[in-house]
């Protein structure tokens, strides 16, 4: 099959034909490596070399489970749920390998949190982008991830309700109290300064 | 090939690694059905033998067997199976919770939904007539220090002293009933007239455990004992139909109170 053609697969296309030619992996891999790769290091604030060995396990541990994937679920919602798991089962073990503290500084993400936070009126456009990841960094991973999963990685509360494993009443509220913990760390940053 | 994808699909080359077989994830996930489906169906035995324990309790003689309301549903109040009960809920819960599409229901809709279908089959048993005969068989198999624990009512029924006898029939003609308590005592029931009139229509039978309230009659024997009112603790085969009407005989308070002069 060319190359170009099983690139136009879908995500559940892929697993059936990977089930038959391990090879076909790969392009799985290829399209997920970016997006999980970003999200292990803004959940997680491991440097690059320490992600991608988390990424690497990860992908090894989809590639095992190919059989458990659930036709009803989303592939993506699936594959970050491993994801997902294995960041959070293993985070005291990365949280000690944690040097630097980075996100990359994507504009859209600033807005959305920045907008759904209501947050613009007290920071000034030049800060609002380091003070707002200034802040994510000190949360509690459990707030953190459901921030990032919403305003960062774009996901819906059904699909952030199938990688979490809670149910969608649960997601409103882990947003709602990690907003309250975003806006409580901002109120008391200005007076460290 | 990226830097990456190439090391996965090396490492996966290289260490052998293939998915996990369809069949164990089947396996597993029929596991957490099965041990939910057993946890409500022994749920729903609790249930039954609850209701059964609470709804044939003697609540028209708490004066007489514990002289208090309260202190009559503390000790009559089936704590085995209200535990056990509690314990199979959670375990269901647990079970149901490691299914695929358990985690988009809230903790209440679950729990909530295996207390109903626990409470609805407990409710089918009960109308059966199954939980009588499961309690009576569990409690048979055990060793007696135990029975009390399985029905608290024995203890209240065990105390010939105060008038209260239980235990099993062993023979039965129209003057004398011999019983085993469940202390393994032999006793001498003796009947009065409306007793036997209302034990005809009643149809007790040889191995049915009954529980009877009289008096010891120590001028005939030292295990004679005079029975007043006759109940079995069981229900019968063939659900609430087939059950007998408890009829009290005689004005019981105004006997008790005369025994007790």
């Amino acid at each position: 099959m060319e190359d170009q053609e099983i690139s136009k697969k879908t995500d559940e296309e892929l697993i059936v034909l990977t089930l038959k030619d391990q090879n076909c992996f790969l392009y799985l891999v290829r399209r997920y490596e970016q997006k999980l790769f970003r999200y292990i290091s803004r959940i997680s604030n491991l440097d690059k070399d320490d992600a991608e060995d988390v990424l690497q396990d990860i992908f090894i541990k989809v590639y095992k489970n190919l059989n458990g994937f659930d036709i009803d679920l989303k592939f993506s919602s699936w594959i970050y749920r491993i994801t997902h798991n294995e960041v959070i089962s293993n985070y005291r073990k990365y949280k000690n390998k944690v040097k630097v503290v980075s996100f990359d500084k994507d504009e859209e993400f600033v807005k959305g949190i920045a907008d759904e936070l209501d947050v613009e009126e007290n920071l000034s456009l030049g800060e609002s982008k380091e003070k707002i990841f200034d802040i994510l960094s000190k949360m509690n991973i459990k707030y953190r991830d459901v921030l990032i999963l919403k305003f960062l990685e774009g996901k819906s509360y059904h699909e952030i309700s199938d990688i979490l494993k809670k149910p969608e009443g649960t997601v409103g509220t882990l947003i709602s109290r990690a907003k309250k913990e975003f806006l409580k760390i901002l109120e008391q940053e200005p007076k460290k300064l | 090939m990226n830097k990456l994808a190439e090391k996965i699909i090396n490492q996966i080359k290289k260490e052998e690694i293939k998915p996990t077989s369809r069949w164990r994830f089947i396996v597993k996930d029929s596991f957490f059905w099965g041990a939910f489906v057993v946890s409500v169906v022994i749920g729903g035995m609790a249930i039954a033998i609850i209701l059964n324990t609470l709804l044939n309790n003697d609540w028209d003689l708490y004066m007489e067997l514990s002289g208090d309301l309260a202190q009559f549903i503390v000790i009559t109040l089936p704590y085995f199976w209200l535990v056990l009960l509690a314990g199979f809920i959670i375990i269901a819960y647990l079970n149901i919770k490691h299914t695929k599409k358990a985690y988009r229901q809230s903790f209440k809709i679950i729990v909530g939904g295996v207390i109903l279908v626990s409470f609805l089959l407990g409710l089918t048993f009960y109308n059966l007539g199954v939980a009588s005969y499961f309690d009576r068989g569990l409690i048979q198999r055990l060793p007696p220090r135990f029975h009390q624990m399985m029905d608290s009512r024995l203890g209240v029924w065990q105390e010939p002293e105060k008038g209260f006898l239980i235990g099993e029939i062993q023979s039965l003609d129209e003057e004398i009933m011999e019983l085993r308590d469940f202390e393994g005592e032999l006793w001498q029931v003796s009947l009065t007239a409306e007793l036997k009139e209302f034990l005809s229509k009643f149809l007790l039978h040889s191995n049915e455990r009954v529980r009877i309230m009289g008096d010891i009659d120590l001028e005939k024997c030292e295990r004679c004992f005079s029975a007043i009112i006759i109940r079995p603790l069981d229900m019968r085969r063939g659900g609430m139909k087939n059950q007998p009407k408890m009829i009290p005989i005689g004005d019981l308070h105004g006997m008790m109170k005369m025994d007790n002069n």
